[in-house]
């Protein structure tokens, strides 16, 4: 709850004009808008390149931000919007193909193990693959909804507000997204 | 929501697979370990006679531990960096910006005419606002009085103040329960 506060607290320092409260706010959450965004377009360059766009609209609205709100749910409303504009604007599909070859890259910087095998480390990365075709295949709404739950561990109430939908709509939003997540990935167990 | 009492325990009233999206809800909250005790035990109840149950509560548990595996990426080291200089880009005046983007194109044919052009918006610069061209600023906190002829920045912010103005509005009635 504390941390909260100073979420609010800090965005109003930055509303007077100190940018050094910015500099906390951008390393305080940075790493989790640009992890979920990365888990929205599934490219990590398009996901740094939007939460650039977040972080430079959260400072450009600092004249107007009003604590109504947990300072961490204003900022997944955004991010949601730009992730969801970009997909819209038909840019996810095409850069579905050049997908591949940064993920790959990605996942061998994510497991530094040298002990495992090459058997072990194929297995993996097919799985890897699986999982994020799988989210991938999420319609966009489910999609947000399933990462801020899951990742982001927000409550009903907060990805209502970031999707700007209800908590009931929320709800059946998860309850078709893991649905088909069951379909598919249950057998990785 | 969906309880009975029956005695001391509390049993539920149907199976929640059957009880409409939002009540199966409760299910994922008790596959993701965060249903309180109580409804808890009565899922775990209904579980030992509902098959369905059963496997719906197996197999979201397996999706849940597999999605752990969709790890993010490291975060390039010059991300703050990029962006405190566009924020540095941004609070600079428009007639500086203009100046930087054509300074870092490169040698083009209308290069020749970068000083003459940057000579003549220095001038009606100073006849509109005498004091103001004297010290472009580069600390973002300056950025407070944005030059009204850049229509780029005023559509931006229009936009920006129309999604906090839906925020606002949207959260108005539940704003204590979120702070
Ligand atoms: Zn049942």
């Amino acid at each position: 709850m504390a941390s909260l506060e100073r979420d609010a607290e800090l965005m109003l320092r930055v509303r007077d004009g100190c940018t050094a409260s910015f500099a906390i706010l951008l390393a305080r959450h940075r790493g989790p808008v640009i992890h979920f965004l990365y888990r929205m377009v599934q490219r990590q360059s398009v996901a740094e390149e939007l939460a650039q766009e977040v972080f430079l609209r959260v400072y450009r609205s600092r004249a107007t931000y009003e604590p109504t709100a947990k300072f961490t749910t204003w900022l997944f409303r955004i991010a949601t919007h730009m992730a969801l504009n970009w997909i819209r604007d038909g840019k996810y599909e095409k850069n579905q193909e050049s997908l591949d070859p940064e993920v790959g890259e990605g996942l061998s910087r994510q497991i530094p193990d040298r002990e495992a095998t090459v058997e072990q480390k194929m297995i993996r990365e097919a799985r890897f693959a699986e999982i994020r075709q799988a989210i991938a295949g999420l319609p966009e709404k489910q999609r947000a909804a399933v990462l801020m739950h899951k990742y982001q561990e927000m409550e009903y109430s907060q990805i209502a507000r970031a999707l700007d939908c209800s908590e009931s709509a929320v709800k059946s939003l998860l309850f078709r997204a893991y649905e088909t997540l069951r379909g598919r990935l249950a057998h990785l167990a | 929501m969906f309880e009975v009492n029956r005695g001391n325990t509390k049993e539920l009233r149907e199976c929640p697979l059957r009880a409409g999206e939002e009540n199966a809800a409760q299910l994922l909250d008790y596959c993701h370990h965060k249903l309180a005790p109580e409804p808890a035990s009565a899922f775990e109840r209904h579980m030992e006679h509902c098959p369905a149950c059963r496997a719906f509560a197996e197999s979201q548990m397996a999706v849940w531990n597999a999605l752990d595996e969709f790890e993010a990426m490291p975060i390039s080291e010059d991300f703050d960096q990029r962006l405190f200089a566009r924020l540095d880009e941004q609070a600079a005046p428009w007639w500086s910006r203009v100046w930087n983007r054509m300074a870092a194109s490169g040698p083009r044919i209308w290069r020749p005419a970068i000083p003459v052009a940057a000579v003549l918006l220095l001038a009606a610069g100073l006849w509109i606002h005498p004091f103001s061209a004297s010290a472009p600023p580069t600390d973002p906190s300056i950025a407070k009085n944005p030059d009204h002829i850049d229509t780029e920045q005023v559509e931006r912010t229009l936009e920006d103040m129309e999604m906090i103005r839906q925020f606002t509005v949207a959260d108005a009635p539940n704003s204590n329960r979120d702070m």
